[in-house]
């Protein structure tokens, strides 16, 4: 029974992402302060008119920064989610229509990544191969993976027996019809409600690994955490709480968009 | 013993699933309520021990030593159930906790309450067992429910009903689930226990069956009773249609060679009950009068009731 | 509780499964170091203080000379003895250094998830048995502390328990002239505790709260109302009951977030566990260290998975492992 106006969640959530999608990447249009200019003498101002979220260690706007410094974390969330989702769902589709050996070794693989900490691997490839955007994407994306496709295996494992699959199997239906033309889409909104899921997380994990120092880049909020927490003692408080929330609704942004959908279509 | 007036119950989506019942049962009697599924049955039972949602709407009285049990307190009702009425339904094994023993949840009732100390409710317990025909009840005592076998465990669950001493007890399809040697078994036992004097409620759909045991027996099609009388009444001399197509329909070892006779339709849907007699559209005796008047109860010279335009012809 | 042969076998049976575990992760290891651009030590190349003569005797040492098989099987003969060679940065074995950072994340994580259980069994509880407004007020309390930064929360709880109210440290383990006092640890744990368990609790409450709406469904809680018990014992000795024994596994099958977590807080607080030894090794580019740390972390994941499936077999009576 689906609700044909879209409910709360979606609409917060939608209204949150596009709200900090416009202004990270043509807030230089219309902001009128700039994030990266310094005024070292103007460093650390609590809120104020001329500066409604303060200034920070060097002198720079904290609103602007916050409205402007979400690009990393939405570009990372957006790709490494979709990425995720597309891996996981394949994966988990494949793994268990062709079943037997590949499905065993896919779980074991599976079982694998799942039993290391997210963060660490991240960490270790980032390490290893640098920390430009491409690769976090990438890093994010093939270790998020695993969830899903636990879930789509087990989705597939039941459609496969139903009684259209197998028909179609039997017809002669090569397996990458079979996948695309019906166990996809009679998965796709479980698929769709996961992938607000995974982008909810990897705005996180993007958040996480810019604080630790590897932006792949530009202004991240989760670096701007960083440098506050180093002047903490200062009582700048508006250095660590503007960022912070700011994640915490780009975050919170994607995960209403995955309930909003979940809800509507239960 | 106890005695039913007007009872009705509609569930929160509009269901009617009973419409007006009104029914008793004496002492020392076994009464059989027959029905199909959707007939309502089950849903008296749970009226009685007032184990329907909070939110199903039920009207009437259910009149029990002298108190209406609709209308007890919290703590009254606590007191009544198990210990004055019992009940046993057709699924032993979602009655019990399947992570206690089946034996503390015999005695558990008297055991909290204090009234029974556990050695002795302990011995009771495997008393009863035993005489329910329960081997080796000492070691079934202590057994989880998922380690019984059907025929056990349902007998475990009339143990723990019978524990307390009810004056009263409900059974609802007791021996649906089990195979049919198992049902004669515990069919056996059930008289046992007519004979020990306890006043029963016994729900089936099978019509043999209820045959065999009870005194007397109340037919009930889509929340509504439509015959009620002796057992050698209403089973071996049916005038209600309905319950003339229940028993032809039963398969015997003689009808397998003629043949079944199966009802023409099928159960309506309690939403949207057909109008008039709400059996007419699969009745062969239908007339008029059957699809615009709903048939009220009446009293037939030999002093049964029955919900039939043709029947009050007959008298 | 019950013992029986069933259960001994189960367990062996999940212990041998343990070693498969354990030579993936290594060769995983083995895998990475040899897929950096360049080779493991094509970095240090690149990097001023160490000389190319320096860097050719490293090689030889470590035997990166000879063919990747004979390299992967002396990896995993030392692996096995402990001997994950010699940190760069410390200079000391690795495996002494992680016996020093590992105890530390071992109890951190110890706290956290009493804690996070704590809270999420009791919101979990309080959500089905209250309902309404306070359920809906928990949800979306779960759902927050869920999409929040766990590293923000930590920071947050510096800039009021540290900085303004000037009541807890911010860093480090403890400050000791006079040997262990618990005093002080403890005021030290708290922080990295609570935001730890922020990050652990929503799953658990969730769980909780969906087990026990299940549960007060079935069946066999109407055959215990049936039998006259009051809806409070109803509710201690059975629904609770039955309601929370599946929580056990979800509070086991964390291991990854628990750790992955941990590694964060620990940088947050300076908390000398496991996971800032493995960020100070990747500032340090202590790739020894690195590829130990991996090793432990799947390592402890995998035998707390085992934990939970063990202490679930022994409580839940269902099990049937004849």
């Amino acid at each position: 029974m689906a609700n044909t106006k879209l409910n709360g969640e979606i609409m917060f959530g939608i209204s949150v992402i596009l709200f900090f999608t416009i202004t990270s990447f043509f807030g230089k249009y219309f902001i009128p302060i700039n994030p990266s200019v310094q005024h070292l003498s103007a460093a650390f101002q609590p809120p104020s008119w001329s500066h409604p979220f303060g200034t920070d260690y060097l002198g720079r706007d904290v609103f602007a920064r916050t409205l402007e410094g979400g690009s990393v974390s939405i570009e990372v969330g957006v790709a490494a989610g979709l990425l995720t989702v597309v891996i996981g769902g394949l994966v988990g589709i494949f793994s268990a229509y062709y079943g037997y050996k590949v499905d065993i070794t896919i779980q074991r693989v599976v079982d694998i990544i799942l039993s290391i900490p997210l963060i660490v691997l991240v960490l270790v490839l980032v390490a290893l191969f640098g920390s430009s955007i491409a690769l976090i994407v990438f890093a994010i994306g093939i270790l998020t993976w695993p969830s899903l496709a636990r879930i789509t295996r087990a989705e597939t494992l039941s459609l496969k027996e139903r009684d259209f699959v197998y028909a179609e199997i039997v017809a002669g239906a090569s397996g990458i019809h079979v996948v695309f033309r019906h166990l996809i889409p009679n998965q796709a909104k479980t698929i769709l409600v996961y992938s607000g899921l995974a982008m909810s997380s990897a705005t996180l994990i993007q958040a996480a690994l810019s604080y630790l120092g590897f932006t792949g880049g530009s202004v991240s909020w989760g670096f701007d955490l960083y440098m506050a927490q180093q002047y903490i003692f200062n009582g700048s408080w508006w250095m660590t709480f503007f960022p912070g929330a700011a994640i915490t609704l780009t975050s919170l942004g994607f995960y209403m968009i995955s309930e909003g959908l979940r809800k509507m279509w239960r | 013993m106890l005695e039913i007036r007007n009872l009705s119950v509609t569930y929160p989506d509009g269901t009617p699933a009973l419409q007006n019942l009104s029914i008793s049962l004496g002492t020392r009697e076994v009464l059989g309520i027959i029905g199909e599924s959707g007939s309502g049955k089950s849903t008296l039972a749970l009226a009685i021990m007032r184990l329907l949602p909070p939110d199903a709407n039920v009207k009437g009285e259910i009149i029990y030593n002298g108190k209406d049990i609709l209308r007890l307190s919290k703590s009254e009702l606590e007191r009544v159930r198990g210990t004055e009425i019992a009940m046993i339904f057709q699924d032993a094994l979602s009655a019990f906790d399947p992570l206690m023993r089946v034996g503390p949840q015999i005695v558990e009732k008297a055991v909290t309450n204090k009234t029974l100390g556990y050695k002795e409710a302990r011995a009771r317990a495997i008393d009863l067992m035993r005489g329910l025909g329960v081997t080796n009840p000492e070691a079934r005592f202590d057994a989880y429910p998922h380690e019984l076998s059907g025929g056990l465990r349902q007998r475990a669950f009339i143990a723990m009903g019978l524990f307390q001493k009810p004056k009263i007890i409900i059974l609802d399809e007791p021996t649906s689930a089990l195979d049919v040697i198992t049902q004669a078994q515990l069919i056996q036992t059930i008289r046992g226990l007519k004979e020990g004097g306890l006043s029963m409620i016994f729900i089936t759909h099978d019509i043999a069956l209820a045959s065999t045991i009870c005194d007397r027996v109340a037919v009930l099609y889509a929340g509504k009773m439509m015959e009620y009388g002796s057992v050698h009444q209403v089973i071996h001399r049916p005038i209600h249609p309905y319950t003339q197509g229940l028993i032809e329909s039963t398969p015997t070892l003689t009808s397998v060679r003629r043949g079944l006779k199966a009802m023409k339709g099928y159960l309506p849907n309690l939403k949207s009950l057909p109008g008039g007699c709400r059996f007419h559209p699969r009745c062969p005796f239908a007339t008029d009068i059957c699809r615009s008047v709903d048939p009220e109860l009446a009293e037939l010279s030999d002093g049964r009731l029955v919900a039939c335009h043709m029947a009050a012809d007959s008298k | 509780m019950h013992l029986n042969r069933g259960i001994a076998k189960y367990i062996a049976k999940r212990l041998a499964l343990l070693p498969l575990t354990i030579f993936s992760v290594i060769t995983i290891d083995f895998v990475l170091i040899h897929l950096a651009p360049g080779g493991p030590f094509q970095i240090l190349l690149s990097d001023p203080s160490f000389s190319p003569q320096e860097v050719a005797t490293l090689q030889e040492e470590y035997g990166l000379n000879k063919p990747l098989l004979i390299q992967y099987f002396t990896y995993i003969y030392q692996v096995l003895h402990g001997n994950f060679g010699i940190s760069y940065f410390y200079g000391v074995p690795v495996i002494r250094v992680i016996m020093d950072y590992l105890p530390n994340t071992l109890v951190l994580a110890g706290f956290s998830i009493l804690v996070s259980s704590a809270i999420g069994i009791l919101f979990g509880i309080l959500s089905t048995s209250l309902g309404g407004l306070i359920d809906r007020a928990l949800n979306t309390l779960a759902i927050l502390s869920y999409t929040l930064p766990v590293f923000w929360f930590g920071i947050l709880l510096i800039l009021v328990f540290s900085v303004s109210l000037r009541l807890l440290p911010s860093t480090g383990v403890y400050v000791s002239n006079t040997g262990f006092n618990l005093a002080q640890y403890l005021k030290h744990i708290i922080m990295p505790t609570l935001s730890l368990s922020l990050l652990l609790y929503p799953p658990v409450y969730f769980f909780t709260r969906s087990s026990m709406l299940e549960v007060a469904q079935a069946n066999f809680v109407r055959a215990l109302y049936g039998k006259g018990l009051s809806e409070g014992v109803v509710f201690r000795k059975h629904v609770l009951r039955n309601a929370l024994l599946p929580v056990i596994t979800v509070i086991g099958l964390h291991g990854a977030v628990l750790f992955g977590g941990a590694t964060i807080v620990e940088i947050v607080f300076t908390w000398p566990g496991m996971g800032l030894l493995t960020y100070t090794a990747i500032l340090n580019k202590d790739y020894p260290i690195l590829l130990a740390s991996v090793f432990f972390y799947s390592l402890l994941v995998a035998v707390l998975n085992l934990i939970v499936d063990i202490v679930y077999v022994f409580i839940d009576p269902r099990i049937n492992l004849k």
